[in-house]
Parts: structure tokens; sequence; C-alpha cells
């Protein structure tokens, strides 16, 4: 059971490190244990002994006592390449209450907490900021000093009017080692269409991938009851706009894009997950422990 | 469609305020920064679509029609009257309210008349209704509405008093004299009794202009007679009532029965004897006719009543006449029963006897029987004789100075004595009798430390009406009262008049039940002291009797009704008794009383208590009418009414404008469009 946690409290704290050591502490997360057996001090299992196993791996107490020949056998820790991705774009930098978060300090809220984790897994993190062109790249390492290297770069100021999601994305998988997990923090204000060729590029090289997808409550509940000039960030259009009369075509088109995106990464064997910015992302920090328990 | 203030009309131009604001607001400028428009469909992104083009026109709409109903209400529309052009008519309907028109249907027939009258009225006259008894009075002033003389009309009824119409009509001239208006017209409701006539100066006329309407004549009572009040008087063998009944009609036979309301008194054992024939007749029970409280007719007889003939009966009336009471004549039902009952009150005339009890064992001298021959002769005049063996004497005052006149049947008799209303005077006698009867009635003896010196009586209470009657004559009268030899009443028990010390009271008056009794802890002979033959002994004893008499006066008054009573003293409770006065119930008055109902009524002061008579005026029983053709027409004047320039069509367009509020309506109007407005702007973007 986690500790549930205040989203204002949260956002009033303006330390990264901080925020992301509050948020792991909140999961509980730590090191994880290895499906695959091999050659450590924890026990895991007996086999018997075929001609060619190590022979230093024989109990040889068991065999005093049995006069039969079997290995021991241990559970074996195995590290994993996590590459963070945190979309930059300026739809990002929005929060409809003063209280709340913009989806970008949620998002990297959300990848310092889980960059902390995959260090405490010992496992080997790395980032990507997805602006108009991928930047700030750390390729995955499992070195001490990474952690500091993927907060410094989460708290890089970066946006950008407009990000080409799949462009970015690709650009991504170029860069990154084999069977990498990506955890990729975005809104997705990209066509499905768009990005479907990059997901699936990701799942035929062998990646595993969480989505993150973002989203501000108002966005997501579209509650405006005043006429006013609405303008896009992003593009800079100004529309004047009656709320009320657009909101229930507005919800349908919002649910129908996430479902959209989410039923893409499902196709592909991957995990899709929706957060808003006023409840904790500590689901984000389980899902990924959940993805790692699968792989390992 | 007209308008009382059409400069008012002025303010529509506000409309222009909501048309320049929609001219330069075209668009909202308060920006939202939004990332997800891209969801937002195309046809709904912009307000500027057919319905909100549409609402936008239909709050602008709403907003001029809310300034131009506002400055309509304020122009206060009203719609042209056609009848402006008939001439107006202002009408008073005088209703003669006296009790003759209690007689049979006159009432109802002559009121439906007057509702006929009433509704023939158009819309714009003025129509007030007015009374004419006690006094002329308007009951609904002329009023255009004219709903409310109609329904005033249905709740009325005639009263039990006479009236006249000539001052009635002179009110009602000269108020409809001061009204603008075409006609005026006064309509009569009244049974043209000769009576309403009377003493009317047919040489003075209404304002001219005024014109009279009256009422049909209804038809004469077929069977009509009243008995006037019964005069008491006292004969050798008592009291006697002599009645007198008129006959209005033909030849008849009513039954007269006798009530008193006194219940010591057995029905059926009065005699009576008709002035016409000396002959005695037997009185026959008559139980279907028995006010309250009398349950039974002291005396019933039959009369033979001649066409138009006055009959005087005198009844002599059995039982004691040394107390007030009063008596009921009634008459068997007529045409107008209002008449048919009269009232009377007897009060005694003269003071009843002093019973003084024997001189208490071991006294020198019998002074208070000595004093109190000496003040018999004084006024009040009283006799002095001793307590009689059986029931003693009402309207009596006992002195009481021997303890055997406090046990046994003695006892017994004063008890009786005061629960009648009677008086007592008490000396301390020291015995135990005495003290065990005051103790009965909350009262105990004390008797007064032996000392050398002796106990003066002193701190009188000088507010009290014997105390005061006392040192009117002299002050001296309340010196030297000191006795060896005395009892106190504690003070609280008692209304004390003199005391022995703060808390001992030496003189005390005592109520027992209607009785009064006044108590003193001293005995009146010289065993204890000299007071017996100093000079206030007389004068107290005298002015003790005096008091203990007034206490159980009670003051008889006769009247008529609509006449003012007065009522002397302080403020007293009134109330009815008997008749359809019993239906008054009690209230405080002082100064004077106006009874509107015959009966007998009862005003209670402190420790006074007065009976009151009230008779209906006798004439008004004549219900004869005016045969002399149409009197009214004396009255009306013959000159012209005076050219008044009547401001016809703003006094016509006020009231036409007040008939129907237009204005409310467009208040309202106005109020249900903000509503409207309210709502439709906050769906659109202006």
């Amino acid at each position: 059971m986690f500790a549930p946690l205040d989203m204002a409290e949260l956002a009033a704290l303006t330390s990264l490190p901080l925020r992301a050591r509050c948020l792991a502490d909140a999961v509980g997360a730590g090191r994880h244990r290895s499906r695959r057996r091999g050659a450590s001090v924890e026990f895991a299992d007996y086999r018997d002994y075929h001609p060619g196993d190590d022979l230093r791996r024989v109990d040889w107490r068991l065999l005093a006592r049995t006069d039969r020949a079997h290995l021991r056998e241990a559970h074996e820790e195995t590290p994993m390449r996590v590459l963070l991705l945190l979309d930059v774009s300026a739809s990002m930098n929005y929060a409809s209450r003063p209280k709340l978060m913009t989806k970008l300090d949620y998002g990297r809220s959300a990848l310092a907490a889980l960059s902390l984790v995959v260090r405490r897994q010992r496992d080997a993190g790395g980032i990507g900021l997805l602006a108009e062109e991928l930047s700030g790249y750390l390729p995955p390492s499992s070195s001490p000093g990474r952690l500091r290297s993927l907060w410094a770069t989460l708290e890089t100021p970066a946006s950008s009017r407009q990000t080409p999601l799949a462009r970015t994305l690709a650009q991504a998988a170029d860069a990154a080692p084999r069977a990498c997990l990506f955890v990729i923090a975005s809104d997705f204000y990209e066509e499905a269409d768009a990005i479907a060729d990059v997901i699936r590029r990701l799942r035929f090289e062998g990646h595993d991938a969480l989505a993150l997808h973002l989203a501000d409550p108002e966005e997501e509940d579209f509650t405006f009851s005043d006429p006013a000039q609405f303008q896009d960030p992003e593009t800079g259009s100004e529309w004047p706009l009656d709320p009320p009369a657009a909101a229930a075509a507005y919800r349908a088109a919002f649910a129908a894009h996430r479902v959209r995106i989410h039923d893409l990464f499902l196709e592909n064997g991957f995990a899709h997950l929706s957060l808003r910015t006023d409840v904790a992302p500590v689901d984000a920090l389980s899902a990924y422990l959940a993805v790692r328990a699968g792989r390992s | 469609m007209n308008w009382l203030f059409p400069e008012f009309l002025a303010g529509a131009f506000a409309v222009g305020l909501p048309l320049l604001l929609h001219l330069l607001r075209r668009w909202p400028r308060r920006p939202v920064v939004f990332p997800s428009l891209r969801f937002l469909n195309a046809g709904k992104r912009s307000s500027d679509n057919l319905w909100q083009r549409l609402c936008r026109w239909l709050v602008l709409l709403l907003r001029c029609l809310v300034l131009a109903l506002l400055a309509a209400a304020f122009a206060r529309p009203f719609f042209e009257n056609r009848d402006l052009t008939r001439p107006n008519r202002a009408v008073a309907i005088v209703v003669d309210n006296s009790f003759s028109l209690q007689s049979g249907r006159r009432w109802d027939d002559l009121r439906q008349w007057a509702r006929e009258k009433v509704g023939d009225l158009a819309e714009g006259d003025k129509v007030g209704l007015m009374l004419m008894a006690p006094q002329p009075s308007w009951v609904i002033a002329p009023t255009v509405d004219t709903t409310r003389p109609l329904e005033a009309l249905a709740g009325l009824s005639p009263g039990w008093l006479t009236a006249r119409a000539e001052p009635a009509l002179r009110m009602a001239g000269d108020a409809l004299a001061a009204l603008p208006a075409d006609r005026r017209e006064i309509i009569l409701v009244s049974d043209e009794q000769r009576l309403t006539w009377s003493g009317s100066d047919f040489g003075r006329k209404l304002p001219p202009g005024v014109t009279v309407t009256s009422s049909p004549i209804p038809p004469a009572p077929a069977r009509q007679a009243a008995v006037l009040p019964p005069i008491l008087t006292t004969t050798e063998r008592g009291l006697r009532a002599t009645v007198t009944v008129r006959n209005f009609t033909g030849r008849q036979t009513r039954t007269l029965s006798l009530y008193r309301n006194d219940p010591a008194i057995s029905t059926g054992d009065a005699t009576s004897r008709s002035r016409d024939g000396d002959q005695e007749v037997a009185a026959p029970f008559s139980p279907s006719a028995n006010p309250s409280p009398s349950p039974r007719p002291l005396r019933v007889e039959k009369l033979e009543l001649e066409p138009q003939e006055t009959r005087t009966v005198e009844i002599d009336l059995p039982g004691p006449t040394d107390h007030a009471f009063w008596l009921r004549c009634r008459l068997d039902a007529d045409d107008l029963a209002a008449d048919d009952s009269a009232y009377a009150v007897w009060q005694p005339s003269s003071e009843g006897p002093v019973l003084l009890d024997a001189a208490a064992p071991g006294a020198d001298a019998d002074f208070a029987g000595v004093a109190l021959a000496s003040a018999a002769n004084l006024p009040p005049a009283f006799t002095l004789m001793a307590p009689p063996a059986g029931k003693w004497p009402a309207r009596a005052v006992a002195v009481l100075r021997n303890d055997g006149s406090f046990s046994g049947a003695a006892a017994a008799n004063l008890d009786a004595f005061l629960a009648d209303g009677g008086s007592a005077l008490i000396f301390a006698s020291g015995g135990p009798a005495q003290s065990a009867w005051l103790a009965v009635h909350q009262v105990t003896f004390s008797p007064l430390p032996r000392r050398t010196e002796s106990w003066p009586v002193h701190d009188w209470a000088m507010g009290h009406a014997l105390v005061a009657a006392l040192s009117q004559r002299r002050l001296q009268m309340l010196l030297g009262w000191e006795f060896t030899q005395g009892w106190s009443m504690p003070a609280q028990a008692v209304e004390p008049l003199a005391h022995w010390s703060d808390d001992a009271a030496a003189i005390g008056e005592i109520r027992v039940g209607p009785g009064r009794v006044l108590a003193c802890g001293f005995i009146p002979d010289r065993r204890a002291g000299d007071w017996p033959v100093t000079p206030s002994f007389l004068p107290f004893l005298h002015q003790a009797v005096t008091y203990l008499f007034h206490a159980q006066q009670v003051t008889a008054v006769t009247g008529l009704t609509g006449q003012t009573l007065p009522l002397e003293g302080p403020a007293g409770r009134w109330h009815g008794v008997e008749g359809p006065a019993a239906g008054v119930t009690e209230t405080e008055l002082s100064g004077a009383v106006t009874p509107l109902l015959p009966g007998i009524y009862e005003f209670t002061q402190d420790k006074d208590r007065k009976l009151f008579a009230v008779n209906v005026p006798a004439e008004e029983s004549d219900l004869a009418s005016w045969t002399a053709g149409t009197p009214w027409l004396g009255l009306i004047s013959a000159e012209p009414a005076p050219e008044a320039k009547i401001p016809r069509v703003q006094i016509a367009a006020t009231e036409a404008e007040q008939r129907a509020p237009l204005w409310w309506w467009a208040v309202a109007a106005a109020a249900l469009l903000v509503l409207a407005e309210l709502s439709l702007a906050n769906r659109t973007v202006r």
C-alpha cells in the first residue's frame, strides 16, 4: 500500500531530486530480484549435475550425504537499460490552476523518481529530451554519477513550439543500444498513425516501452464556462470559443485520441499509462516495476 | 393606449446603450491559453455559428425590450376608457339601521333593493355607505370600488336604536357636494317611518344638485305591540310593578310575562290588577318562556288588546324589597320582537337595620347600644334591633361583641348573613368561640402582652374610607385610643385600618365571601380603658355602620339604547347580564358608556356595584309610515347645481390607470425578460 501523496505539497517542492525521492519513497521501490538464476549468494534451487557443468558449483556436502552430485543454483541479478524520454514541447508547459504542476514539471518529477528507482535497482539509466530534435541525449549507464546527470538534464529548461514526436522518437531509437526500456513522458499531441511506425520499430528492435500519457485535469474535463479567446501555445492560433457549446465534442475527441494511443502501445506489447497532473505519479513507478519484473 | 406621464417615454432612448455596447464589443478579449485546441471540432471552434449569432441578437433584443418596458412602466400606460364621455355619478347609500327594520323581512328586502341600486352604477362612479344611528357615520367613504360597499352592506344588521333621516341626509349631501361629479344622488334605505322624519327642518335644503331616491315603503305589520319599561313603586303590601303595553295594530291577544332575578322568590305568587277592571287574575305558569336566571316567570297574563290601545297593568311583587334586583317584562313574539321586552332595576331607598347583640358579660354598661341608639336618627337612618333567631335580613349591619354570637346557631346565622352580602362590626370578646370563628376565616386574635402602661392605637390608614371620614370631622378623633387590654391581628391577614405595632393590626377589614367584616382588637366598654367615654367613640360607631351600609349599596340606573350614561368614580368593569346585552363581554371603562343593546348591565368598581336597565326607545315601536307624500322632496333644493370645472380627463385618466395598473405588468414582464437575458447571456460569447 502506497502512502498518499499531496500533489499541492509535491508541487511546492522546487528541488527535483527531493520530489524524486518523495515519489520513490512513496512507492517503496528498491532492488529487485531477477528471475534468471546463476552464480550468486542467494540460493534458488538444486539440479542434477550434467557433464560440462562447473565443478565449483557442485554441493559437496550433499554429495557426501547422498552420493549423488547436485549443483547449487542461486538468483542472478541482471541490469536493465532504461531510456527516459521527456516531451518538452510548448503544449507540455501548461497548468490549468496555479497550484497544479505543469505537465512538463509533472513529467520531470515522474522521470526523476524513475531514475532514482532505476539507480536503486542498479539498472542502467539514460535520457533524451524530445524537442524539435532529440536533445540532451545520454545513453543508459549504471555508473554512480549517471543519476546526477539524468536529474541535471531533466532540470534543463527546454521548450520548443512544437515537437514532431515521431521523428524525435526515431532519433532516440537510432541512438539507443539494444533491448532498452523506453519510458516516454508526453501528452502525445501527435496523430496515432504518425507515431505508429516508430512504435512498431521499437518492438522489432527488441525494445520495451512504457508510455506515460500526461494530461491536465482541465484538458480532460474541459469545464470552462465563460466565452473567451482561446490560444494554442504551439501554433499560436486564436479562436473565440463558447466552451459549453464545444465541450461535448471536445471531450469525445480527446478521449478517442487517448484510446488510439493506448491501443497503439498495447498492440505492440507495450504499456500505456494515463496520468493526470492532479494525481501523484506513483502509478508510473509501479508500472515501471511491473515492466521490470516481466523482463527479468 | 394612453400614457399618464408620457415624458418618461424618453427613457426608451436608453435602448441605444445596449446597441452601442453590442456594436463596440464584438469579441471577448480575455485570452485563455489552452494546448489541446486540436481536439475541437472546426465547426465548434468559433462561436460565430448560427446559434450563437441568433442568441446574441436575441440577448440584444431582450435588453432593448427590458429598457423599453421600464420606460413604459414609468410612463404609466392605460387604455382609453369609453365611459369617459358618460357623466360621473357620486352616490351615498344612507341606511336606516333603527330597530324598526327588524320587523318581518323589512331589512332583507331593503338591503336587496340597495344592492340592486349599487349594481346599476357604472365604472368610475363613486359610492359610499352611511349609517343613520347612533349618529350619522360613514361605513365606507365614497370610493370607485363598488364591491366594498356591497361587502359592507352584506355584513350589516339593524341595531336597537332609533334613527332620524335628516342629519344623515345633510351629512351625505354635504359630502357629495364636495365630490367632483356630474350627478350626486342619495339612496335612502329606510322603512319610511313617520318617526324618521320627525323634527326635520324642511325649510333648509340640501346642497343644490343633490337628489334623493328612497326605497319602497314596506307593508304595514299585521301584529305589533310593545311593552314599556315597568315602573316600580312601594305599597303597603310590598312592591308593585306598573307595566304599560301599547298596541299599534288591530285587536290582538298577547301574553305578558314578568321575570325577576331573585332565586329566593317562588314563582306564581304575584297578583295582578288590570286598571281597566279591578279583577284579580291568577298567574298561569308558562314553562315555554323562561329567560335566565329566573327559571320561571313570576307572572304571566293574557291581554286582550283593542286596536291602538294602551293598556296599563299593575302587578304586586312578592318577596323582600330590601335589596336590589332587576325585572324583565316580556310579550310573546310579534312582527317586531325588538320591543317585546323591557327591563327595570329595583333599588331599596332606605338602609336596613343594625343588629346589635347583647353586651359582653362583665361589662359595666352597654356603651355601644347607647351610642348606636343615639346615632340611629342621624343619616343614614337605621333601626336598632337584636339579631333575630332565624335568618338575618340581608341589608343590615351586625355589631357583635359577645362571644355567644360566634357559636352554635348564631354563628351559622352570621355565616349565612355574610354569604348574602351582609356586613358586620366585630369587637374583641376574648372568648374562645370568637377566636375559633375568626381562625376559620384565616384571622387569628392574639392577646397583647400585659404591661403597666396602656396600648395606644396609632398608625391609621388615612386612605381608607372609614378613617378618612373620621379624620374629616376632626383629626382629634384618631387620638386618645388607649387600652390596657387588647388583641392583635396579623397585618398581612387583614386590610389594616390602625395598628398596635408595626405588624399587629388593631382594626382590620376582612372579606368573607361577598360580605365585609370590620374587626376591632379591643372591647367596647371601660374594662380596658376609657375609650367608650371619649369623643371618638360615637363617631367611630356611626361612621363604621355608615361605611358598612355603603359597602352593600347597589346603585340602579335606567337608560335607553344609544344614550350616553355617566360612570362616576374610578374605572370599573362593565358587562352585560340579561337580554341582548348578555353578549357584551366584560371591559374596563370609566367616564361614560353608550350601550347599543337593551338589557341589564352591571358596572363594578372597587367596592360599588351599579345595575343599569337599558331599554329600546319606545317611540321607535310605532311602525306607521309617512303618509303625507314624499318627505325628502322637501329637502331637495330647487337651485341648479353650480357649474364646477371638473378636470374630467385628468381625473378619469388617473382612475383608469389605477383600475388597470398596466405598469405593474410592464415591470413584471421586464423582470421576466431580465431573467431570460441572464440565462441566454451566459451561453453567448457576448
